[in-house]
């Protein structure tokens, strides 16, 4: 009853169809609004994957990433069961090989990317006999790979990338204090390291 | 006009905002009471998936290392919470390993008095016929135990390792274990 009265009272300064404008507009307002937000929020968050990974990521090498840590500065949603490295990998200059050697246990490996994509991934049971042999390559890179074939490629997995700046994370199976130890001692051995002889310098002339 | 500006403003961020919450529902697959993302962290990835992943900061698993699933509530809806014992009882998951760990609300892992409150299932005890029960309680259980002594409000984590759940249609019909709630204190 009351809204009624207000409605008659209204009318002479708001017609129906002027609400109606004004609700509709608000709605399509809101949806545009959400709409930027939802594609603003990975360009804006300060918090994001990357940017948890870089700051505990290794150069040449894997860095053990802490385990749990404060909410600030910690890497979430790594299984405590595991023991977690990183490494950054810069492709600008060269291709990056990654050589891993662990058996009786399960790893996996995954190529992080800035934008919070894992760009390729695998686990032990791809490797052979529990060795992985991995280079990473940008698509130029890549091409020339394929123009000039190398020998020693052959037992290599050659992965492409999409873009010069990756992480890679491993991890490592590894629930008891002793399993945990020998992780470690992996995860030091691991190389993780630029590899510029993999392809042959471009012609010059 | 000010008005509907500052009211569309507002239902805009407000709706957003709870989009990208964790764990949120959108392109999430619901089995029972667990949920899953597998979209999480591709390419295939929807603009929801990657705002929510921004914004928590969580490294998802790849499609070729696993799958991650969380429940939150127990089988009948009720949020999990260490004033009650609850068992997980169900079918071993199609995985070569997998784990159960418990997090708190903000996705960091719950440290119990003897580690973490995590098992793997390599050394899970198990029935003659596959099946499994894991009780979570603050007190020391016989069989498979986790320990919520001290977690307050948690969340449940299986991570599937080197999972064919992943492949296709495969996630819709995997069968994860039941949360059954048992008595509280």
């Amino acid at each position: 009853m009351i809204t009624l009265t207000l409605l008659k009272h209204w009318q002479p300064r708001f017609s129906l169809s002027t609400i109606a404008t004004l609700v509709i507009g608000t709605a399509l307002l809101a949806g545009a609004i959400h709409i930027v937000v939802i594609l603003a929020v990975p360009y804006l968050a300060k918090a994001d994957g990357w940017s948890r990974l870089a700051p505990h990521s290794g150069e040449n090498q894997f860095a053990e990433l802490p385990a749990g840590g404060s909410i600030e500065d910690g890497v979430p949603g790594l299984d405590p069961l595991f023991v977690n490295g990183a490494c950054r990998l810069n492709l600008g200059d060269a291709p990056a090989g990654i050589t891993v050697d662990a058996r009786d246990r399960f790893w996996s490996v995954a190529l992080y990317d800035p934008q919070g994509t894992i760009v390729f991934s695998l686990n032990d049971r791809t490797a052979a006999q529990g060795r992985l042999d991995m280079i990473v390559v940008n698509s130029e890179q890549n091409q020339r790979l394929r123009d000039n074939p190398t020998v020693e490629l052959e037992l290599t997995i050659v992965v492409e990338s999409p873009g010069d700046e990756l992480i890679a994370i491993l991890r490592l199976f590894a629930p008891t204090a002793a399993t945990r130890a020998d992780a470690q001692r992996i995860l030091t051995q691991s190389e993780c390291l630029p590899a510029p002889s993999v392809i042959p310098p471009p012609e010059s002339g | 006009m000010l008005v509907a500006t500052a009211a569309a403003l507002t239902l805009g961020l407000w709706t957003a905002w709870l989009t990208v919450r964790s764990p949120t529902p959108i392109d999430a697959i619901a089995l029972g009471a667990w949920q899953a993302w597998p979209n999480a962290g591709t390419a295939d990835a929807d603009p929801y998936s990657r705002a929510r992943l921004a914004r928590v900061g969580e490294i998802p698993l790849g499609s070729g290392e696993g799958l991650m699933l969380l429940a939150q509530d127990d089988d009948s809806g009720a949020p999990l919470s260490a004033a009650c014992d609850y068992r997980i009882a169900g079918q071993t998951p199609p995985a070569r390993l997998w784990t159960v760990a418990l997090e708190d609300l903000n996705g960091q892992f719950v440290e119990g008095p003897s580690g973490v409150a995590a098992l793997g299932s390599q050394n899970l005890l198990r029935s003659a016929d596959g099946s499994f029960e894991i009780t979570l309680s603050p007190k020391p259980q016989t069989g498979n135990w986790i320990s919520t002594d001290g977690a307050g409000r948690f969340r449940v984590v299986i991570r599937l390792y080197d999972t064919s759940a992943r492949t296709g249609t495969a996630l819709t019909t995997l069968f994860m274990p039941s949360i059954i709630r048992d008595r509280c204190t």
